[in-house]
């Protein structure tokens, strides 16, 4: 079984860090920065962790055909999990998974990465939406970290002949 | 520098007397080259010990436009402004992901708008209406300023 969990608060940390970046160059005319409208502020973080908790489902039925059966186990487990304790750490997002033999490990990290930056673009593009801005460019990147996902998902490691022909 | 660092939290303190003391010096430098009949118009423009209470009712005003400006750091700080006979302080989260320069600059933007908006209002009240629109001038730009240095105080830090 393969493990991927995530911070909640460093999750949203990035959501917040990300926003500021953005709304700091978004300027009235009197070049005064949109930070107040348009980034996510301390007093959004409740807000952007609904979110949170929808963009993780989203990649969880990504991996969902890979987390089949674990609740039948001798000793069952959850294949998702929102703002639980995961390693004696509060307040993470776990997934469960079991990879087929021929899942290329290798791409472990990157689904790792995929998945970080699937969640957090989700944030971002529907808070952006949700306060009447243009949150269209971070639901691009929000699709192209899920095509991404789903590209790992979908690489095998070819079958290796263990048999000579003649 | 008019800041200090405490509990989490950054808090900016400036004297009343010091911001009157500014405030006085920027209408005296106007009034003395304001030239009336008998000579510098002194008595009519600059804001003296006498006209203090106009000064207290400026600052209120003056302290709510840049408490604005700030509200969205101080989230879950009680009292985030606080004014006692002495002093007026305002105090927003720190989160220890900006450069010291930026709170040097955000110290010096509150005081100015508090100043230059005191400022501006004196003028109205004495009736030098072309004066005050620059004072207004000013005291946006201070403003702006504050919104526009504060982005880096709001930053979290990343791991």
């Amino acid at each position: 079984m393969h493990v991927y969990y995530f911070d909640i608060q460093k999750l949203i940390d990035r959501v917040q860090y990300e926003s500021m970046m953005k709304a700091k160059n978004i300027k009235s005319d009197s070049g005064e920065s949109q930070v107040d409208a348009m980034g996510v502020n301390d007093e959004d973080k409740a807000y952007v962790k609904n979110l949170l908790r929808d963009a993780a489902g989203k990649v969880f039925y990504l991996l969902s055909p890979y987390s089949r059966g674990m609740r039948e186990l001798e000793e069952p487990v959850e294949p998702f999990e929102f703002d639980v304790a995961y390693d004696e750490n509060p307040g993470m997002i776990v997934f469960r998974v079991n990879w087929p033999a021929t899942f290329d490990a290798n791409l472990s990290p990157l689904i790792d990465q995929a998945i970080h930056n699937a969640m957090v673009n989700y944030c971002k593009s529907d808070f952006l939406n949700k306060i009447g801005a243009d949150g269209r460019p971070e639901a691009a990147d929000y699709q192209a970290n899920m095509k991404e996902l789903r590209m790992y998902l979908g690489t095998r490691n070819r079958y290796k002949r263990t048999y000579k022909l003649y | 520098m008019s800041y200090n660092k405490v509990d989490g939290k950054i808090v900016f303190t400036y004297t009343l007397e010091d911001l009157f003391d500014k405030s006085s010096k920027e209408t005296y430098a106007v009034a003395k080259n304001k030239m009336g009949e008998g000579g510098p118009m002194v008595d009519q423009i600059a804001m003296s010990a006498d006209e203090r209470h106009f000064f207290d009712e400026y600052l209120k005003q003056a302290k709510d436009h840049v408490f604005f400006r700030l509200e969205k750091l101080t989230f879950n700080i009680e009292n985030a402004v606080t004014r006692d006979a002495a002093n007026l302080s305002f105090s927003i989260n720190d989160k220890s992901s900006y450069k010291e320069s930026s709170l040097i600059v955000l110290d010096s933007r509150i005081e100015r708008a508090i100043v230059n908006e005191v400022v501006y209002r004196w003028f109205l009240n004495v009736d030098l209406i072309d004066l005050a629109k620059v004072y207004l001038g000013y005291y946006t730009e201070a403003l702006i300023g504050i919104t526009n240095v504060s982005v880096e105080l709001r930053k979290p830090v990343l791991s």
